[in-house]
């Protein structure tokens, strides 16, 4: 809740620091706390400490007043709007004069996963923020009475981009904001009140056009299998979930000598990357020794050298001679393993991934 | 005594209005007051089930309405339940369904009831799956049990409407049987669902089909829906081994869409309407198109499988077959082998869809290309509508599966040379796709690539320095530099996936990466590690570079995992090389640098 030096303030020029000190709670150490304009006082058994910082805010003021007070001045920007609803994998312009008419997911490789013909509004304050915000609410789908029926979920998002230029050094950056109003969650939340334990798996959907649903929730979690269930609604919010999901690495069990009598596939790669290492220090070997044979000049000293070099390599290939003959050992033990792990794999497979 | 026409004709009434209200009002009920109409109808239901209470009590025990009495108060019951249900009073509406029940206990499989009944044992079902899957089965399966009985004894049931019908002539059998059916689906449907919810994959997958089966007899689908459904089933049996009938069902979706096809081309007016059906139909081609791909890619990677798992021994002892009515059944499992034999579609032949590729397992290089020819003509036919220009995620998740084909049809050529050139096709797709998109936007997808070129360079690689050994000449310059611009490639995609996980602004790797991506990361440092050690050169100064080069990779994975307990588990092999790595290279390093 403190903040730092006021000396930073005043050193870094693009840094402006300010704080906003919020309603008091159980004062655990019984400080005194006042402040005026840009000055904080911390009063703790008679002794007083001040701080100064570009402007205090008490805890009357609320976010916009900080946003106005503190960004505002700083940059020039241009926000833009748009907001969109997505009903029965249909999307729709909400500020649109027609909205319901279906809008379609594009993607560009430089630009992303966009909405064409989406309509972006620019305002130019906050009340034109939630001018926007109003007038696509009263265009969003009637609540559909059909509740039982998981087919018919609304969602919407409102989406605020901000194109601003910093003054102080002319850069432009891009922000976007994202809200989203995820459908049926006043339902949950009725249910939650009354008490019934909804166990969402376990209720039956009533109707057939969702058919789709029930079956693909049969295949393996795995999203490889059936790419096109990709919902509109994740697909839009693609580069906003971040972008750690790795849909598909695969391990790669196979051995690239498919005669290999041995089943400890994995164990296998590595022996060979140690079998290459051995191969290449005898590659080198090989190629000294036919050197030493072809005439030079102080043959005899670079003979001198390289049999030191054979040597160390000879006993390099030793140290990885009993590397390996350690792997060779550990090797049934990994077999054993490896098939308890697959065992152990299939019965998680079969548990997660129908139903 | 009779009842009188009028007493009839005033249920017949109240009957009309509750189904308007329940059926077209209700959904226009306002967003504040959404079960508006419901109430209503509930009201009048009250009033009707007052009505025909009285008139059981003044009718005749044996009176020839008594049968038509208890069934609409059946009916009413029923009606109530399902209406306290859809508004949430669940255990009112128990209470309906349990008097429904007792109300007809008598009379459950005569033709006035018989439609009553199932819907009841339906609703039932419906109530109980919220609480106790288990429970909503028997009543479903009672249902299932009952419609069976009805059939075959080849009565014709009642209308509902018709019960409430006051002056009737004729009674609308077609609607009755129609109903009959209609209902008999929605429970095979609610059946697939509970099955599923009990983790009983497989029986709800033939429940599936026989909802799929159901509405082709019935002509009672969307050809769109029903044939994008009957593709994704076929991804469930591919998994189960099920070849045969993933094929099957494939072949049966792409015969419903071409017959959709031709329904489209008699369309004349070419108008908004028509567009967006021609949209949908292509897009859902497409679709069905990347199930095709699937398929192939699956037969070949379950066949290699097959193939490892019995290296010598595959015809004596290999018993897995790629047709699920030769499934062994235990005897505890819930599914009979009868169950199992009739997962095809009657009423249609798609044979000629099925020739185009095989359901067996692959043995050979030959199988294996045809099965490797005809996904790679399914990925193309999809990226006629999934373009890199608009809808580039989709694109790339078909290129991705073209490389996986590649890959797949690998492992059935002997000839490393051949291997090679192979592993260079999917460089040349992989690469294609770094040069095309924005890795800011589609960095997961770039993540994979850049393992897998990793990878891919390291297999050529891999192929090159065997042919090396292998060969009794000198190796050439030329082939050594070869060597040595492999090991930099692999290096580099992997580098390049390491990367990605810098954070922006620092440039630095966080101390912790995210869960989901660590076990790639760490394997990707490994391989770097392992690749700075197949370098071919005599220079000492550059092999002292890449031994140091390769410490430090491999004591930044023993680091990381010494870090991280959870992560060691995940790459627990390379871990203990790392370890062993670390401790040797220092040797050798020293070595280098004092010659």
């Amino acid at each position: 809740m403190i903040s730092e030096d006021t000396e930073v303030v005043n050193n870094v020029e693009n840094v402006r620091v300010f704080m906003r000190i919020r309603p008091e709670t159980e004062n655990q150490d019984q400080t005194a706390i006042t402040s005026d304009k840009n000055i904080i006082t911390l009063t703790k058994s008679s002794t007083a400490k001040t701080f100064k910082f570009c402007k205090i805010f008490d805890h009357t003021s609320s976010q916009i007043d900080l946003y106005r007070s503190i960004a505002v001045p700083i940059v020039a920007k241009v926000v833009t709007v748009t907001y969109l609803e997505i009903y029965n994998e249909e999307i729709r312009d909400l500020l649109s004069e027609t909205p319901k008419k279906k809008l379609t997911v594009h993607e560009k490789p430089g630009l992303g996963v966009y909405v064409k013909d989406l309509l972006g509004f620019t305002v130019d304050s906050l009340e034109g923020v939630t001018e926007m915000l109003c007038k696509g609410n009263k265009n969003r789908a009637t609540g559909s009475t059909k509740l039982n029926d998981t087919s018919s979920r609304s969602h919407a998002i409102f989406t605020i981009l901000v194109e601003s230029k910093n003054k102080t050094n002319n850069k432009t950056t891009f922000g976007k904001l994202n809200l989203v109003d995820l459908a049926g969650s006043e339902r949950v939340n009725r249910t939650l009140a009354t008490g019934d334990r909804l166990k969402e798996a376990g209720k039956i959907n009533l109707s057939l056009s969702v058919l789709g649903n029930v079956i693909s929730a049969l295949v393996d979690g795995k999203p490889t299998h059936i790419p096109y269930r990709n919902s509109n609604f994740t697909r839009l919010l693609q580069d906003s979930l971040g972008g750690n999901s790795l849909l598909v690495l695969e391990e790669q069990k196979e051995t690239k000598r498919k005669r290999k009598k041995s089943k400890t596939l994995i164990n296998n790669e590595e022996f060979e990357k140690i079998e290459m290492e051995k191969g290449v220090l005898e590659n080198k070997i090989f190629v000294i020794q036919k050197k030493i044979l072809v005439g030079g000049e102080n043959l005899f000293e670079k003979a001198q050298q390289q049999m030191e070099l054979i040597e160390d390599t000879a006993k390099e290939l030793e140290h990885l001679d009993s590397t390996h003959q350690l792997l060779q050992d550990i090797l049934p033990f990994k077999a054993q393993e490896k098939s308890f792990v697959e065992e152990h794999q299939v019965s998680l497979q079969e548990e997660e991934g129908t139903g | 005594m009779t009842i009188t026409k009028e007493a009839f004709v005033d249920l017949q009434e109240k009957y009309n209005k509750v189904i308007k209200l329940l059926e077209e009002d209700s959904k226009l009920d306002p967003e504040t007051e959404p079960y508006l109409s419901k109430y209503l109808a509930r009201q009048i239901l009250i009033g009707m089930k007052a009505n025909i209470e009285n008139l059981i009590r003044t009718e005749a025990a044996d009176g020839q309405d008594n049968i038509k009495l208890t069934a609409m108060l059946g009916a009413v019951y029923l009606y109530l339940g399902m209406v306290s249900i859809d508004t949430e009073e669940i255990s009112t509406g128990e209470k309906h369904l349990e008097k429904c029940k007792e109300t007809i206990e008598k009379h459950q499989e005569k033709p006035e009831v018989i439609l009553i009944t199932l819907n009841m044992y339906n609703q039932f079902g419906i109530l109980w799956s919220q609480r106790e899957p288990g429970k909503s089965k028997v009543y479903l399966e009672k249902a299932e049990h009952l419609y069976k009985k009805y059939k075959a004894e080849a009565n014709v049931p009642l209308d509902i409407s018709d019960l409430f019908h006051a002056n009737i002539e004729t009674y609308n059998t077609e609607t009755a049987l129609r109903n009959l059916e209609k209902i008999y689906t929605h429970t095979l449907y609610y059946l697939a669902q509970i099955f599923g919810a009990m983790k009983e994959a497989l029986k709800s997958s033939i429940y599936c089909h026989i909802t799929l089966q159901r509405q082709l007899q019935m002509g009672d689908y969307d050809p769109i829906d029903w044939a994008l459904n009957a593709a994704t089933l076929s991804q469930f049996f591919m998994e189960q081994n099920g070849f045969k009938q993933a094929k099957h069902h494939l072949a049966a979706s792409s015969y419903i869409l071409a017959q959709y096809r031709n329904e489209l081309n008699q369309i004349t007016e070419r108008n908004e309407a028509y567009d967006a059906k021609m949209e949908t139909f292509k897009h859902r081609s497409a679709d069905v198109a990347r199930c095709w791909a699937k398929y192939g890619i699956l037969l070949l990677s379950k066949s290699k499988e097959r193939l490892l798992n019995h290296a010598d021994d595959i015809d004596v002892n290999c018993s897995m077959s790629s047709d699920l009515s030769k499934l062994q059944i235990t005897s505890e499992s819930s599914i009979s082998t009868e169950d199992l034999q009739h997962l095809d579609f009657e009423g249609i032949d798609v044979r000629s869809y099925e020739a185009q590729v095989t359901d067996q397992f692959i043995l050979t290089l030959e199988d294996a290309r045809k099965v490797f020819i005809n996904a790679q003509q399914w990925t193309t036919k999809a990226q006629e509508y999934y373009t890199l220009d608009s809808l580039a995620s989709d694109y790339i998740e078909i290129v991705l599966d073209q490389t996986q084909l590649y890959l797949n049809l690998l492992f059935f050529e002997d000839n490393p040379e051949n291997q090679a050139k192979l592993h260079k096709r999917r460089v040349n797709l992989l690469e294609n796709i770094l040069d095309k998109v924005n890795s800011q936007y589609y960095l997961h997808y770039c993540r994979q690539v850049w393992f897998e070129l990793g990878r891919t360079y390291a297999d050529i690689l891999d192929i090159k320095t065997d042919k090396l050994r292998e060969s009794d000449s000198r190796p050439t310059p030329q082939a050594l530099s070869k060597i040595n611009n492999l090991v930099e490639k692999s290096i580099l995609h992997y580098s390049n996936f390491i990367n990605s996980f810098q954070d922006k602004v620092t440039g630095k790797l966080p101390d912790k990466i995210p869960e989901d991506a660590e076990k790639p990361f760490l394997q990707a440092y490994f391989h770097i590690a392992a690749l700075h050690g197949r370098h071919v050169t005599l220079d000492k100064q550059v092999q002292l570079k890449n031994t140091e080069a390769s410490l430090e990779h491999y004591k930044f994975v023993s680091d990381y995992c010494d870090r991280y307990g959870k992560a060691k588990e995940l790459v627990a092999m390379e871990y203990g090389i790392c370890k062993e790595m670390v401790a040797l290279l220092p040797i050798k390093i020293a070595k280098l640098s004092a010659s």
